[in-house]
């Protein structure tokens, strides 16, 4: 092997590391010992040696992991093949993969498993003009089956082809209706292409079939966000688009915050559906009654979606302004002291993308970003622009309302660079226009602990957590939020806040 | 000792219940071909995903490659400080902050170990070091201010 050569191999072994690592970090870590052996076993050619470490895993139940070792030996069947395939796709060589299977599927055509497994690494590819051609030749084979059809869809509607990829999802629904991968792509489509009272009335319809699926969490609560916000920006009553459940639900159901829900039976015709990729992190719902109750007494003022994250993972979805946003601490006490005027003239605000496909606002001259408008690269950039500009001056006067009702206690992560004069100057803004309370969270440091708060002057808190999110602001986050401490700052700042409204109504007496 | 007798070794482990040894060992062995940056990274995903003995073997694997590499010392010390053994943590960070090439947040991370200790001498010492690299964080003169 060249130095070149081996340069280049270590540099992919290293970027495939980090994306390991990455993924671990956003709560998905069910595979890193396996995928990190898979690198490792990159450098190892000495067949005896990796089957002797296969006999280890298979000792210590990972028989995974022993599989991938014993790949060495497997010839040109078709499980060898497929295996080869599968190593290379964990190490995160894609090229290798697809030429493995594109020469499986050539030897061995009429194998659906091959033929899947081509498909599905096409997907993973985004070469979707080849993903359709493989799910059409799956289809060809498996003429009744559901999983070939449904990445037919999804690869048009990846393609721009969406009144075909509508029609297949409109035919599957009707064809098998109880189909739970069916309801989940044609949620997930509704939510790729905006339309949240479908999506809506989709996920409800999933989240009682399977409360448990892990595709409810992200998509769910967006739906249900998007969906209150179109409503409440309307001002319409609030209901879910009517589809059929066949199971109660099984999971703590909340009601929808800020909307008073009010029945609506408008029928809706299901034409929309999948593959929405976010980057926000895999976190798992908690069907927490009590984190629920307790998280919704707090409103987000930024500075990421960290707080929004906590709140969403206990199935909570308030509309906040800033819920959804990206703000620094000198640019939001700015904004308050203004009382958000920035916000009154919709002239400044420009649409972006940000790489990993989330639609945001960007208002001049605060550099206020708001985030979560949608996902996906199809999206009619000038309908969104139109529809979210015409909100901001709806959703500042709420917000603005909820300040000066001071029921709520808000939230806001102050920069790591805030000085004690920006946290005096952000403390009198809030209380020029609130008489709530407000909690400043930082890191936590040697003498103050995670979990803890402190009240540092009258209705100010600071919270303190071990890590402030996302970790690489800038590039695509990476998430690894404290959910524990959150619960736990968030506790104790209404525990202090009770016990002073005591202890000044006792000293009243 | 050979890898495959190293191998026999770590189903030794096993046999006797040390899944997390033995998986440690298998590791290691499996990375004997590796470059101290690959091994490194390979360590820190191992940390991520909680493989704690694993990210420890690898982190040990390349410092026996290159001694002076500061970030696996400081990994290493930081799986150390996770896995309840603080005198090992603190000699590892003790030894990246004598290298010629010290991250000044070792001597900041020494500093605050020290003051919680009590010695605020040895502190005061190791935030000033870290000053020399930084000279303009107002956290680390803050924390050094406090020191007295």
């Amino acid at each position: 092997m060249t130095g070149a050569m081996a340069d280049k191999d270590r540099e992919t072994d290293i970027d495939t590391l980090i994306t390991i690592a990455d993924r671990a970090r956003g709560g998905n870590r069910e595979h890193t010992l396996r995928d990190v052996v898979a690198v490792l076993a990159r450098g190892v050619h000495d067949i005896a040696l990796r089957n002797r470490a296969a006999d280890l895993f298979d000792m210590v139940g990972r028989t995974d992991i022993a599989d991938l070792l014993r790949v060495a030996e497997a010839g040109l069947d078709r499980d060898g093949l497929l295996q080869r395939a599968e190593v290379e796709r964990l190490a995160g060589r894609l090229v290798e993969a697809d030429a493995l299977l594109v020469f499986a599927a050539e030897r061995f055509g009429d194998d659906p498993t091959v033929r899947l497994a081509a498909a599905r690494l096409a997907d993973q590819r985004f070469d979707h003009p080849a993903s359709l051609a493989r799910w059409q030749a799956l289809a060809a084979l498996l003429p009744g089956e559901v999983a070939p059809q449904l990445g037919m869809a999804v690869s048009l509607r990846h393609m721009g082809r969406r009144a075909e990829a509508d029609a297949v999802f409109t035919a599957l629904r009707q064809r098998a209706p109880d189909d739970l991968d069916v309801l989940v792509a044609a949620a997930q489509h509704a939510n790729a292409t905006l339309n949240w009272r479908i999506g809506f009335g989709l996920w409800e319809a999933l989240r009682a079939k399977a409360p448990e699926h892990p595709a409810l969490l992200t998509g769910y609560g967006e739906a249900r966000w998007q969906w209150q916000l179109e409503q409440a920006a309307s001002t319409q009553a609030f209901t879910p688009a009517p589809v059929a459940v066949a199971a109660p639900a099984a999971v703590a159901t909340h009601e929808p915050e800020q909307v008073p829900p009010a029945p609506e039976p408008a029928p809706v015709e299901i034409t929309p559906v999948a593959g929405s990729t976010t980057r926000l992190p895999e976190i798992e719902p908690q069907a927490n009654k009590a984190a629920h109750e307790l998280v919704v007494q707090f409103e987000s003022l930024g500075a990421t979606s960290e707080f929004a994250l906590v709140q969403r993972r206990v199935g909570a979805e308030p509309l906040g302004l800033l819920r959804w946003s990206e703000i620094g601490t000198e640019a939001l006490t700015a904004l308050i002291e203004t009382r958000f005027a920035d916000l009154a003239s919709v002239e400044g605000t420009q649409l972006e993308q940000a790489p990993w496909g989330d639609w945001m606002l960007r208002c001049a001259p605060s550099g206020l970003v708001i985030h979560n408008l949608a996902t996906g690269g199809e999206t009619d950039r000038a309908a969104l622009l139109e529809r979210h500009r015409g909100r901001l001056a709806y959703r500042r006067d709420a917000l603005l309302a909820t300040l000066a009702e001071g029921r709520k206690m808000f939230v806001h992560v102050l920069d790591a660079t805030a000085t004690l004069e920006d946290t005096r100057r952000i403390a009198q803004a809030f209380a020029a226009v609130s008489p709530g309370w407000l909690m400043l969270v930082v890191k936590a440091g040697p003498t103050t602990p995670a979990g803890s708060v402190h009240k540092i002057r009258e209705r100010l808190l600071l919270g303190h957590i071990s890590r402030i999110n996302p970790i690489r602001p800038g590039a695509e986050p990476v998430w690894n939020i404290a959910f524990d401490e959150w619960q736990e700052i968030c506790a104790a700042a209404l525990e202090l806040r009770d016990a002073d409204a005591t202890s000044q109504t006792g000293d009243a007496a | 000792m050979t890898a495959i007798a190293e191998l026999d070794a770590a189903i030794s482990l096993a046999a006797k219940g040390d899944r997390d040894g033995a998986i440690a060992r298998t590791v290691a062995v499996l990375a004997t071909h590796l470059d101290v940056m690959t091994l490194h990274h390979a360590g820190v995903t191992l940390a991520v995903g909680h493989e704690r003995q694993a990210a420890m073997a690898l982190f040990r694997l390349a410092l026996d490659r290159d001694p002076s590499f500061p970030w696996s010392r400081m990994e290493l010390a930081n799986q150390l400080f996770d896995a309840n053994r603080p005198a090992e943590g603190m000699v590892e960070l003790q030894r990246v902050s004598l290298g010629h090439n010290a991250p000044p947040t070792v001597f900041v991370r020494l500093a605050r170990m020290l003051a919680g200790q009590g010695k605020t001498v040895e502190a005061r010492a190791m935030l000033r070091a870290a000053l020399v690299a930084e000279p303009e964080n107002a956290d680390w003169q803050a924390e050094l201010a406090a020191l007295g």
